[in-house]
């Protein structure tokens, strides 16, 4: 992560929404607006734990049109690498955290006549700032949102007042379930559905569609995957002799600049090519679309800017 | 977006034509900042994309959208075409958020790059525009299309330099949904709306073939809000015409026969895009820049690192850019003109003159 | 191989995953319908259910009528002749107004019909993967001038007189979706007078 993308934030508000749900309100700390989003977009919340700093994706759910605080709700997960666990245990109000600018792999499709949005769980939070927008651009739209118990969630209340007929609630824990071949049955033309939450209800909501003849263009989803976090190894210079240390959120790149180094490098994403370097001996995980299947099977190259080593040192040609 | 001591106030000159006698010229301070493209002495398609991040201080690649000493003539210009033809700006009635983020960003970018000559004083959704070089000033209601003169993107359009175009992002892919194209290098916006990525590249040879434009949408798609990108395109052009549209081929298109050993100098010009693209925030919408500079023969022959290199590019470029590019006809003639300015010499590396 | 903005054709085929079909065709592209309807047929009665309602709309041309032929196909549906191409818009139009998602288009005809029909498809909402498209009959093109914009339905040369400007103008591969048409742009404009030989490349 470089200083330049990171926007310091205050914890201004924690609500407890339930035992495994907590709502964090993050207020700039410089005062300035925070940059305008849309609906469906996340950011990546950094947190800076005592022995280790935790880097999490997630949804927005204030309003995209409310500049003065982001929300964002988080669930607890014990058994993962400890970023939600660190929220919800050691974060308090006034506490100093960095977002990333909001990005969205999940928008709404703006040509879309009618959006159908089926949220499971905390995969309901991406829709929250959706619907917003719906509502702002008085588009047709419903949603479905299945959940385990209703104490487990405190957005109901507030979605059944803002949105009456268009929210349907589904309690499993009350034999309540959501069936998708009923919600997706009978839509009109220009029909777009969105599904958010575990992969099992998201399997489902896609392979029904699919069935019922939804092309691929109509149907969206978007998982709360853990984004694989990479494995800490150490780059060798051939040239040089210096040995530098690479750490799970680094690239080669941005620790070669740290140690005075000026690469070769332009789009810093993996795809102009000019970063190319030479591995003399390791093996390497290719995350470019440049290098071609043939050259990345060989290992003899590696673009710094994106890949990594697969084994714990790499000697590159520098 | 650049920080505003890295850009130098442009002295803005009175109006020059880029149509009949062609009276556009560029001032010395203009021909040192022009965004010369080509780093090496060869050429060939590549993704050539790099952060568009206020560097290096000075240049005309600093600052978000680069105002110079030729703002009143291309705002002159633009009303011309647009006058023979509204056709040359449009907007698919589903951009509406993202005119409203092309405003937003055009006008917070040049009143701070741009003090002396931009303001933009927002009380609330009630902002006051003032651009002193086009005297205008207007106050209006944020997203509110109807307190505007013209529809936001074409109101702000008209009053930066470029061409640009508005990309919405669906199903993986980028589409050609609105547009101001006035400046540009033959193709045309009319035809080309509603094409999406591929469609619109369709008639670049090679490029597909190479693999470049599959990378080059892989990397936008994932563009960031606050993070834009640059890229240099490059062409020839025969007089300082900033419209070579198709539409009006039938006109310019004789210009291209027009070109002797005699005019070469003063007729041929290197043609560069500086192209920015933006991920637009509430509209996740993609605004693309073409930022068109035109620099004659005569003009790039005082820098003799430019003369050299473009004589040895242009030497080497492949037949089918050339005749895709649109000069085969009258490369010769340039070259002839370039030998002359080409020693042999090693040239430096980067785009910068010695 | 032609460019990437020029469109790709294929030959019809039967859509098992959709939930209700929309054939269309004009003149030659009759054809097409019926290998389509053949294939409905065989998946047998049990399909029946799955497969859902299934309309045909057809408009014979000079080349090819093939009316009867579609009306008495085995799997007795109710095709739909229309008078005109105007006729057969509307009959579309209707026939989407009750459509619903998992609907499929299936469109046969010369290019100038096919992009006609997709456009006001498109109109009702449907999407470029919920329609196949196959050219059939005359390879002419629709070709719209890009300095005057006049449309010609049908151009079988490589160059042309446009009706519009009167320019001699060449039809390029570049095509426009949105439009239907291909592009054509002046021939001599560098050199004026100087055409090319006009050959029929499109017959
Ligand atoms: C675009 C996006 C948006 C998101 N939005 C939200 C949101 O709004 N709210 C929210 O609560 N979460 C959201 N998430 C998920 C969030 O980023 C975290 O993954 C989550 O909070 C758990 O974080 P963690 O660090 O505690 O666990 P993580 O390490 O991230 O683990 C997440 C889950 O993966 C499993 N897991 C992790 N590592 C392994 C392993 N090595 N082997 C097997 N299983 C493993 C864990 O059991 C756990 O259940 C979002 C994710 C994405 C990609
Ligand atoms: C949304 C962004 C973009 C838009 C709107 C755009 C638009 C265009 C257009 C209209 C043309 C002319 C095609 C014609 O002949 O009709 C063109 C040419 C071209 N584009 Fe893009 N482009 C974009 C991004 C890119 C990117 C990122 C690359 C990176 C490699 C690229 C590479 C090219 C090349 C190589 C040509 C040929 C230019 C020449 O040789 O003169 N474009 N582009
Ligand atoms: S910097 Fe472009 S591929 Fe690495």
């Amino acid at each position: 992560m470089s200083a330049v993308d990171s926007i310091p934030v205050r914890v201004a508000a924690i609500e407890t929404v339930s035992p495994f749900i907590k709502t964090f309100t993050l207020e700039p700390t410089d005062g300035g607006p925070l940059p305008a989003f849309s609906g469906g977009s996340h950011v990546v919340v950094t947190m800076q734990g005592r022995d280790k700093n935790h880097r999490n994706p997630y949804s927005l759910m204030s309003s995209p049109y409310e500049r003065r605080f982001y929300q964002i709700s988080v669930r607890r997960e014990d058994d993962g690498r400890g970023g939600s666990k660190f929220l919800h245990g050691n974060v308090r109000v006034g506490d100093q955290l960095f977002v990333s600018p909001p990005a969205n792999l999940f928008a709404l499709n703006e040509l879309g006549r009618r959006h159908i949005l089926i949220a499971g769980g905390i995969g309901i939070t991406p829709f929250l700032s959706q619907l917003y927008e719906l509502r702002a651009q008085d588009s047709d739209y419903a949603l479905h949102y299945a959940y385990r118990r209703a104490d487990d969630t405190a957005f109901l209340d507030r979605l059944a007042a803002e949105h009456g007929e268009r929210a349907h609630f589904y309690e499993s824990s009350q034999g309540h379930y959501l069936d998708p071949g009923r919600i997706l049955a009978e839509q009109p033309l220009g029909t777009h559905v969105y599904v958010c939450g575990p992969e099992g209800l998201i399997d489902t909501v896609v392979t029904r569609a699919r069935r019922l003849g939804w092309p691929a263009s109509h149907i969206h989803a978007e998982e709360f995957a853990a984004p694989p976090s990479g494995r800490p190894f150490t780059v060798v210079l051939d040239k040089s002799g210096d040995e530098l240390e690479v750490g799970p959120d680094d690239t080669v790149l941005d620790v070669l600049e740290d140690n005075g180094y000026a690469p070769d490098c332009s789009c810093r994403g993996g795809v102009c090519g000019e970063c190319e370097t030479a591995v003399i001996t390791g093996e390497i995980e290719h995350h470019d679309d440049y290098l071609s299947e043939e050259v990345k099977r060989e290992h003899s190259r590696m673009m710094i800017c994106v890949s990594r080593a697969a084994s714990e040192r790499v000697v590159l040609d520098l | 977006m650049s920080e505003q001591a890295t850009v130098a106030a442009p002295r803005v000159k009175p109006v020059e034509t880029f149509r009949g006698d062609f009276t556009y010229s560029n001032s010395p301070e203009a021909i040192r900042r022009f965004p010369f493209p080509f780093h090496r002495d060869d050429y060939m398609y590549s993704v050539n994309i790099e952060p568009h991040d206020g560097t290096p201080p000075g240049s005309a690649y600093a600052p978000a959208f680069d105002i110079d000493e030729h703002y009143l003539s291309e705002m002159a210009e633009r009303r011309t075409v647009l006058e023979e033809d509204p056709k040359r700006c449009q907007v698919l009635p589903y951009m509406m958020e993202a005119q409203w983020d092309t405003l937003e960003l055009m006008m917070t970018s040049l009143a701070a790059d741009y003090p002396e000559h931009f303001s933009l004083t927002r009380d609330g959704d009630t902002w006051t525009w003032e651009n002193r070089l086009l005297d205008i000033r207007d106050t209006f209601t944020f997203k509110d299309a109807d307190t505007l003169p013209l529809e936001p993107f074409e109101y702000i359009t008209r009053q930066v330099q470029g061409d640009f175009t508005l990309h919405g992002q669906r199903n993986d892919m980028l589409y050609m949904d609105g547009g101001m194209v006035t400046c540009q290098a033959d193709w045309s916006l009319d035809f080309d709306l509603g094409m999406n990525f591929y469609e619109w590249h369709g008639p670049v040879p090679r490029a597909h073939e190479m693999g470049v434009f599959e990378r080059a949408l892989k990397y936008l798609l994932t563009l960031k809000v606050g993070s834009p990108v640059r890229r240099l395109n490059w062409t020839m052009t025969v007089n300082p015409r900033m419209d070579t549209s198709p539409e009006n081929y039938d006109k310019w298109g004789i210009d291209r026969a027009t070109i002797t050993p005699d005019n070469v100098g003063e007729l041929a010009h290197l043609r560069v895009e500086l192209q920015s693209l933006w991920r637009l925030p509430r509209s996740n919408a993609i605004l693309f820049s073409i930022r068109c500079y035109l620099i004659s023969m005569e003009e790039l022959a005082t820098v003799p690192k430019w003369a050299r290199r473009f004589h040895r590019v242009l030497r080497d470029l492949p037949e089918d850019l050339a005749d895709y590019k649109g000069f085969i006809g009258f490369r010769p003639t340039v070259l002839d003109y370039l030998a002359r300015h080409d020693d042999g010499a090693a040239t430096s590396p980067g785009g910068a003159p010695d | 191989m032609g460019i990437k903005s020029k469109p790709e054709y294929r030959e019809l085929e039967f859509d098992g995953n959709a939930t209700r079909h929309v054939l269309l065709a004009a003149g030659p592209g009759g054809d097409a319908l019926l290998r389509v309807l053949d294939q409905a047929a065989r998946l047998g009665r049990d399909a029946d259910a799955a497969r859902g309602p299934l309309d045909v709309l057809y408009l014979p041309s000079a080349e090819a009528d093939l009316s009867m032929r579609l009306r008495s196909h085995a799997l007795g549906v109710d095709a739909v002749v229309a008078p005109d191409r105007r006729g057969l818009e509307s009959a579309l139009r209707r026939v989407l107004t009750k459509a619903v998602m998992g609907t499929r288009l299936y469109v046969a005809g010369n290019e100038a019909f096919v992009w006609a029909c997709v456009n006001v498809a498109r109109e009702a909402g449907i999407d470029d993967d919920e329609v196949q498209r196959e050219r059939c009959g005359s390879l002419a093109r629709p070709v719209q001038c890009v300095h005057c914009k006049t449309t010609d339905p049908a151009v079988t040369t490589n160059i042309y007189v446009c009706p519009g400007c009167g320019l001699h103008v060449f039809v390029r591969d570049h095509f426009s979706r949105r439009l239907g048409v291909y592009q054509s742009v002046c021939v001599d404009a560098e050199a004026p007078g100087e055409v090319p030989a006009i050959e029929e490349v499109y017959p």
